[in-house]
């Protein structure tokens, strides 16, 4: 049988194990599990432990409970409130400046943890009911919440980044650093979605009310009537100074090569920890067991994840359908931007579905020789490809930013949420093409500071 | 009529309890491999000395994060899964295919612990070790695997009876015991 075959009827079982409810780390197991008795030789079953035990002894990944933890401390504290007023002095006046707002401090706080659902959790909370009693449209206000949060997993630190850069044995510090310039972008954008759908929606208000008064009214609550002093300005930007400060020391103990980003993520962590105890006062040894508890649930799923979907990849490998695949693409006559397309449908196709995490786990081992054959660069193409994740978080039916928010907003109709959020897709797409159109947007940064 | 299942659901609280105590010893253990983590970087930057069992011993402390802290995970419905084609499914035929996900799930999980145990038992038997600098017997950190597989599959057992039971009693409606509770805590990734 050909290696082809055998990798279609392994996606075929993958499915049907996924459909059925089964959590899809397990899924990926028993579909690897099922593919030993299938293909190999039954005696190899004694190898699978074994494939279980090294998939995840790897000093390399415990940067990502360590990341989760840091983040899962910056989310117990206030600095997400800090945050939110720091953007909100400087921006706040525009035209929905507070979702500008809120987005920049989505943005920050993506600085300060690997994850996307976190990120929406942390600034969403406040910043979601906030919105509601400034009479924001409920289409822009989850639609900033559930789009910033996933620069959760662009912007450095990141656990799709950490996860994409083992898989591929690419520099971790350089893929954290060729996400900076395209989060700071992606940001920019997002706010100026921001701008357009408020101008459409006063537009759209005022065909439906020729009152006049009653929108001129409403638009006024919406730009925020407060001005802020100087001084009230700087004193709320000092107050986010230690944690961009953290922020900075993580990047630059990575990028000089001085930490391995486990050793950073350790590092910020407990920086974190003590941060949060000087600055909030708010760590106590039950609050701290909260904060470990949350680490535990987080990363017991990506761990897992991580762990079966390895032992897969390795099979997978045994029965080269990686090789096999990448020769016949590679052998292919068409344009390699094609197979750049396809390859981007195909990940959003399966963003639908799966988490970021297990696509980029499921696809790398298969596709990553495919993407240097044809002469794509990594770190590239890495943060193409989070992009591409982060639309996934978007859309419908597992887009797991949704339910975070409609988690936090249970009285907006998760109707309202869903015509909020699809249009930063396109936004999202919009990006992905500047990148393809400018790579040096991506590959500038790591390369001007690490050679 | 469940009443005479008293002992039983005993049993199962037990289980459950288990599965918490698993959650908060990992979650301890988290915290011990940051501080440990960082004892190793001050070790080796500061005072450049040489770190011998810091790198080892904190990556079995993810791995019991992982292992084993998958049974707090899966009792509290962490674990992502996609259920978009079962809640389409009528109420009764939902119960069904989420026994069979169930099953399933504590079959696989059975399986990968059974072998794990056969591992865990050559390789002390054959006193193997880590052959590191630190040099620890594998036997420790093979145990690793087995006891977090046994604790999900026993927490999928009572799961499995929560199914059971609802199928039985023909109580629908309730909160699925599989799925995730609690979701603003939000970190999940």
């Amino acid at each position: 049988m050909s290696s082809l075959l055998i990798g279609l009827i392994i996606a075929l079982i993958l499915l049907i194990m996924m459909a059925l409810g089964i959590p899809v780390a397990f899924a990926l197991g028993l579909t690897a599990m099922i593919s030993v008795v299938l293909f190999l030789d039954p005696a190899q079953f004694g190898y699978f432990a074994d494939f279980v035990f090294s998939s995840l002894n790897n000093f390399g990944l415990l940067a990502i409970p360590l990341f989760v933890l840091m983040g899962a401390i910056f989310g117990q504290s206030k600095a997400s409130l800090d945050l939110l007023e720091a953007a909100q002095v400087w921006i706040g006046r525009l035209l929905g400046g507070l979702a500008m707002s809120s987005v920049v401090a989505c943005s920050l706080f993506a600085a300060l943890t690997g994850s996307s659902p976190a990120t929406s959790a942390a600034i969403g909370r406040i910043a979601i009911p906030e919105m509601q009693r400034r009479g924001y449209p409920n289409q822009v206000s989850t639609g900033a919440i559930v789009a910033g949060g996933t620069l959760g997993i662009l912007i450095p630190p990141s656990v799709t980044l950490i996860l994409y850069g083992i898989a591929t044995e690419t520099s971790i510090g350089r893929l954290f650093l060729a996400g900076v310039i395209p989060g700071i972008l992606v940001t920019l954008l997002f706010c100026v979605w921001i701008l357009i759908a408020m101008l459409l929606f006063r537009r759209s208000a005022a065909s439906a009310q020729p009152a006049g008064e009653d929108v001129e009214e409403a638009s006024q609550v919406v730009a925020g009537p407060e001005s802020y002093t100087w001084k009230h300005r700087f004193a709320t930007l000092i107050k986010v100074i230690p944690f961009i400060g953290l922020i900075v020391a993580v990047l630059s103990v990575l990028y000089l090569g001085i930490a391995t980003p486990s050793e950073a993520a350790a590092v910020g962590a407990l920086f974190a920890l003590i941060l949060v105890a000087v600055l909030y006062r708010s760590i106590n040894p039950r609050n701290l067991m909260g904060i470990a508890l949350e680490t535990t649930r987080t990363s017991t799923m990506i761990l897992l994840i991580v762990a079966f979907s390895a032992v897969l990849g390795q099979i997978m490998s045994f029965l080269d359908v990686p090789q096999e695949l990448a020769q016949v693409i590679a052998n292919l006559e068409v344009n390699r931007w094609v197979i750049f397309i396809g390859m981007n449908l195909l990940f959003l196709f399966l963003g639908f579905f799966i988490p970021p995490v297990a696509i980029i786990l499921i696809t790398m081992p298969v596709l990553f020789p495919v993407i240097t054959e044809l002469g794509f660069d990594p770190i590239w193409f890495g943060i193409v490809m989070t992009l591409n994740m982060e639309m996934g978080l978007i859309t419908p039916p597992v887009g797991l930013n949704l339910y975070v928010v409609q988690g936090i907003a249970p009285d907006i109709p998760l109707r309202d949420i869903l015509i909020g959020s699809l249009p930063y897709v396109g936004v999202l797409a919009f990006g992905i093409l500047i990148l393809a159109l400018f790579p040096g947007v991506v590959t500038w940064l790591p390369n001007y500071l690490m050679g | 009529m469940s009443e005479p299942e008293a002992p039983k659901s005993a049993f199962f609280r037990l289980i459950e309890r288990l599965s918490e105590l698993a959650g908060y010893a990992s979650g301890v253990l988290i915290l011990v491999s940051m501080l440990i983590v960082c004892y190793g970087v001050f070790l080796r930057y500061v005072l450049g000395a040489s770190t011998v069992w810091q790198l080892e011993l904190s990556t079995y402390l993810l791995m019991f994060a992982a292992f084993v802290g998958g049974a707090y995970g899966l009792k509290h419905g962490d674990h992502v899964k996609i259920d978009i084609l079962v809640n389409r499914l009528p109420e009764k035929a939902q119960l069904y295919v989420r026994l069979l996900a169930a099953l399933l799930g504590f079959l696989f999980i059975a399986a990968v612990g059974l072998i794990a145990y056969v591992l865990w038992w050559e390789t002390t038997e054959a006193g193997r070790t880590s052959g590191t600098a630190w040099n620890v017997p594998l036997t420790y950190p093979y145990l690793i695997v087995p006891l977090g597989m046994t604790l999900i599959a026993l927490q999928y057992l009572v799961i499995a009876a929560d199914i059971l039971r609802q199928i039985t009693t023909g109580r629908t409606g309730e909160r699925p015991p599989d799925t995730r509770e609690g979701l603003e805590g939000g970190q999940n990734q």
